[in-house]
């Protein structure tokens, strides 16, 4: 992370009228990895993606190419290629003179063209189909057209809008792999837009997580999901079961000594200093954690019992370093390697818990609705700012 | 859908009328016409169908040959014009801010509203020679001598020594104005309706790789276009070909074109196997245009149908 990043956005906004699509974006890029833009539709990433090539023009802030400024830069002549959602493969061009058009573009010699036009087909596996229009091809074979059309330029930055979402489910997962790779052959940067978190997680070095044309977290896959900094992030990473914080007492002269958190449905926890996110000492005094913040807890942490795991079991409590709630056996789906368990609560949301699939085979002989124990370790828990932390 | 074929009594219910209303307005004169075609006048009021090929090898007179020559060339010039200046304004329409693009298009569809005859009347207004477009020009004229003057080259007469009014009506010029400002709102809307459904990110590829507008706009736009335009084409150019009335009155009888003598066989000239031979003519240039373009078509659909 010393290196001098190779794209570099500070303070980037842009307003459509008075709205705002993007609020005061900063963030780096590193040379050669792949970076994912991750968040919900509507959020602002291809807006970002159209500024960086150049399509829209940024009201405010700065966008630097290896130190440069880019903003004064058209489109076409900016060392940066786009993949479009759709594709974009000139339908009334065959592949050859599709990957050859942006050659030409630069006025490359002609011999140079055609060799270069032989190899980037080759890369992505298309050299029986140059002939070939685009209406004879298969959405996989155009996309793959796409990235040879935009790899033979040699661009400085690769741009992908959505690349796998036009993909039926066993193509995408297929060509995630495949895209990696080519990255690492080639070893030109990525940024790689998607809403899908479990894609930007199986690509990307490091991901932008995006809400509402504001940056909440820029990460690398394990520490967005081990340390996302708020609840909205965590939820959107991975699956989070959320309990309001109505009070917690932290010793302020010794930030290592064991927080005590009481939310309405847990009791009162003692949980280690770690599980909560920087932010919340960074930002938020103490004081302003009841109300604004949540203990959260994955479903791969949570334990399923039949018996209380405690004796004083009719009730909810939670012992010293382990939470516990009581509820009632719901659906369990099997997912093969394991199995997605269903604790149905009363007057909140059911929990669901991951478990083995010989776990979720004892629970099933006990029967819909029967009584049931989940609980957890507070080491894994999270606590989390509730909502968006100002700006 | 095809129900209707196991009712054939609904069927026929629905279909009579029209088929009736196409038998007996359209395909019955064309048979009167047809039969004309090949007849010879017997006497003043009364023509005799005697198979007779005389008035399909007079088309071959080189009169006629040129009367078609004009009219030919003149209806392809007015076709030409109208693509390249209806392409822009198509595009332009085509990129307009929503509310503007129906405003846009009402102006484009206006001129409908008003009677062709009514229309080419003012035409004659502003095209003679005295008329407004004369005059506009007139006023340029001055305009540019007095700078000339003003920056002391006036003496030189670059301009000629005073202003020569442009003669539009009865020159071949003046019908291919005429034919434009009549055609141009058929040649804009089938151009505006391929770029409107064109997705705009062709282009944004094609500035991404590196082009500019205007490569964008010839290697990438115009050929997306291409099928609004064919249609704008022989839309424009089929009529074009049969035009009436902008020869008339515009070409004050000095420009004819096939319609004009046409016509005159049928009144004045009272030689009604020729004229009806010539308007079946022009009937089969017709054919002709819109055989090749279905055969373009159905080659085109072959082509893509032969997918993977
Ligand atoms: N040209 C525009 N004019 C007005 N609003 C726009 C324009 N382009 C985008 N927006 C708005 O900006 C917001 C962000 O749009 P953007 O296309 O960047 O979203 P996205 O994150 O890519 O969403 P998706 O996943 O659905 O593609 C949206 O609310 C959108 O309506
Ligand atoms: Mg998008």
């Amino acid at each position: 992370m010393s290196e001098a990043p190779i794209v570099s956005i500070k303070n980037l906004s842009k307003y459509f009228g008075r709205f705002a699509a993007l609020e005061n974006v900063s963030l780096d890029i590193q040379a050669g990895e792949i970076f994912a833009l991750l968040g919900p539709s509507g959020c602002g990433k291809s807006t970002l993606l159209r500024i960086i090539s150049g399509f829209e023009t940024p009201s405010e802030g700065e966008l630097l190419l290896d130190g440069e400024d880019l903003i004064p830069l058209k489109p076409n002549k900016r060392p940066i290629n786009m993949v479009f959602q759709s594709y974009a493969v000139f339908p009334h061009m065959s592949v050859e003179d599709n990957v050859a058009y942006g050659l030409k573009m630069e006025a490359v010699a002609s011999k140079d063209i055609k060799q270069r036009v032989a190899e980037s087909l080759a890369q992505v596996h298309l050299t029986d189909f140059s002939h070939r229009k685009p209406h004879q091809l298969s959405g996989g074979q155009r996309q793959r057209v796409a990235l040879a059309r935009v790899l033979v330029k040699k661009p400085r930055l690769l741009l992908l809008d959505e690349p796998l979402s036009a993909l039926d489910a066993k193509l995408r997962d297929a060509m995630r792999l495949e895209l990696v790779k080519l990255q690492e052959a080639v070893g030109i940067t990525f940024v790689i837009v998607t809403h899908d978190q479990s894609e930007a997680m199986a690509m990307a070095d490091r991901i932008a997580v995006l809400s509402e044309g504001k940056l909440r977290q820029v990460a690398t896959p394990a520490e967005l999901y081990q340390r996302p900094v708020d609840a909205f992030v965590a939820d959107f990473v991975g699956t989070i079961h959320a309990f309001d914080v109505v009070s917690v007492s932290i010793s302020e002269s010794d930030i290592n000594k064991p927080l005590t958190i009481t939310t309405n449905e847990l009791g009162e926890l003692v949980c280690p200093p770690s599980i909560a996110a920087d932010s919340i000492f960074i930002d938020q005094g103490v004081s302003q954690l009841a109300g604004q913040s949540v203990l959260a807890v994955r479903p791969e942490h949570i334990e399923l019992h039949l018996e209380a795991p405690h004796n004083n079991a009719a009730i909810n409590q939670s012992s010293h370093g382990r939470a516990q709630l009581m509820g009632r056996l719901g659906d369990i789906a099997f997912q093969g390697q394991h199995s997605i368990v269903e604790v149905m609560l009363d007057g909140r949301d059911s929990l669901t818990a991951i478990v083995s699939n010989t776990v979720a085979q004892t629970l099933h002989q006990s029967g819909h609705g029967s009584p049931i124990w989940a609980s957890w370790s507070t080491a894994n828990m999270l606590l989390l700012p509730n909502h968006a932390l100002p700006a | 859908m095809d129900s209707y074929k196991q009712k054939p009594l609904a069927f026929l219910s629905f279909g009579i009328p029209s088929i009736a209303w196409l038998l007996l307005f359209f395909m019955l004169p064309l048979a009167i016409i047809f039969m004309y075609s090949f007849g010879e006048n017997v006497s003043v009021v009364e023509v005799k169908t005697t198979w007779t090929l005389d008035n399909y090898a007079r088309i071959f007179q080189p009169e006629i040959m040129t009367l078609l020559w004009r009219t030919l060339w003149i209806a392809l010039l007015a076709t030409v014009i109208c693509i390249v200046v209806g392409l822009p304004v198509a595009l332009v329409i085509a990129t307009a801010a929503p509310w503007a693009k129906a405003w846009l298009l009402l102006l484009i569809m206006l001129p409908f509203w008003t009677n062709l005859l009514i229309r080419t009347y003012s035409l004659l207004n502003i095209l003679g020679t005295r008329g407004r477009l004369n005059e506009f020009l007139g006023w340029l004229w001055h305009k540019a001598n007095d700078f000339l003057v003003f920056i002391g080259a006036g003496d030189l007469g670059l301009l000629g020594t005073k202003f020569v009014a442009f003669k539009f009506l009865g020159t071949p010029g003046g019908v291919v104005l005429g034919i434009v400002y009549v055609s141009l709102p058929f040649a804009i809307l089938p151009i505006y309706s391929s770029l409107e459904r064109m997705d705009t990110s062709y282009l944004e590829a094609s500035m991404d790789l590196g082009a500019g507008q205007l490569q964008t706009f010839f290697r990438i736009l115009v050929p997306l276009a291409l099928p609004g335009i064919l249609t704008a084409f022989l839309i424009t150019f089929i009529p074009a070909l049969g035009q009436f009335l902008t020869p008339e009155l515009l070409g004050r009888g000095q420009v004819d074109m096939v319609a004009n003598v046409i016509q005159r066989q049928f009144k004045g000239a009272n030689d009604w196997p020729f004229g009806s031979a010539l308007s079946l003519m022009l009937l089969y240039i017709t054919f002709i245009l819109l055989a090749l373009r279905a055969f373009a078509d159905a080659a085109r659909s072959r082509r893509e149908s032969r997918a993977l």
